[in-house]
């Protein structure tokens, strides 16, 4: 995985492994995204749309009635787009080379968080994220792929600065 | 209960210092610490939805990170509630409050 600053935008390069993998974790996140795919008491679902209101249930419920279904659309939108230019499913994955504007940098960066928040949540990430990555972890897969997705928008939130 | 009071303390007055410059804003947008977003990600954000200049986007992202919250933005109730829809958006922990 590379990025490069180009001008406001990026330039985001992926192994073959590593398109299938993020298009897979796209994939992913856009079914959790769907309308009753989340039990509103799964912690991700409290993580992706919280509360707006702490001590407040008449104005929460009212907030929630507002805004969740455009969140949700704003979400699923911003990750169809993203899985669109990671390219079509093959059998064997090649590697691509994905280029951004300004709008398409911010949006990797919201979706990348997305799907950070929702691998984060399920591996309960606390306070002291430990990045070492141990043979016979069972959550072993889920640890490296929330590793390298956090370095991958890491790298991304860098290249505005290199950019500017 | 020792250790909740003093910072609510602390935010009152800050409240009370924002109500006397204009007495009809007295709701804010709050933003609480989590273990999952990235401080570079976090400042980036308070530039991008409040158009901060980068010192003061990096020093809330710093008081969100050390005292679990900061306040980012007051003013009318609308205004705050969308603020925080707009912070949800970006998958930050945000909340309305009336500063009272």
């Amino acid at each position: 995985m590379k990025v490069h600053a180009d001008g406001p935008g990026a330039r985001l390069k992926f192994s073959g492994p590593e398109a299938a993998m993020l298009a897979g974790l796209l994939d992913e996140l856009i079914a959790e995204l769907l309308p009753d795919a989340l039990d509103r008491a799964d912690p991700v679902h409290e993580r992706l749309f919280p509360s707006g209101y702490r001590d407040d249930a008449d104005s929460e419920r009212t907030f929630r009635e507002l805004t969740e279904t455009s969140l949700r659309d704003e979400r699923t939108g911003r990750a169809e787009q993203c899985r669109a230019e990671v390219g079509v499913k093959r059998s064997v994955w090649r590697s691509c080379e994905v280029h951004l504007d300004a709008e398409g940098v911010e949006r990797w960066m919201r979706v990348l968080n997305d799907m950070r928040l929702v691998l984060g949540t399920r591996l309960a990430i606390g306070d002291e994220v430990d990045y070492r990555l141990e043979r016979g972890d069972p959550q072993l897969r889920e640890r490296a792929r929330y590793v390298w997705l956090t370095a991958l928008q890491d790298s991304l939130v860098e290249s505005l600065t290199e950019g500017t | 209960m020792a250790g909740t009071l003093s910072p609510r303390r602390e935010a009152v007055e800050e409240v009370e210092e924002l109500s006397a410059a204009d007495p009809d804003r007295p709701w804010m947008t709050i933003v609480w610490d989590d273990p999952i977003n990235l401080m570079s990600y976090v400042t980036h954000v308070f530039m991008q939805v409040f158009g901060y200049p980068k010192a003061k986007a990096e020093k809330l992202m710093l008081d969100v990170h050390h005292l679990g919250k900061a306040v980012v933005s007051s003013g009318p109730r609308e205004r705050m509630e969308l603020d925080v829809v707009t912070l949800h958006g970006y998958g930050l922990w945000a909340t309305v409050q009336q500063s009272d």
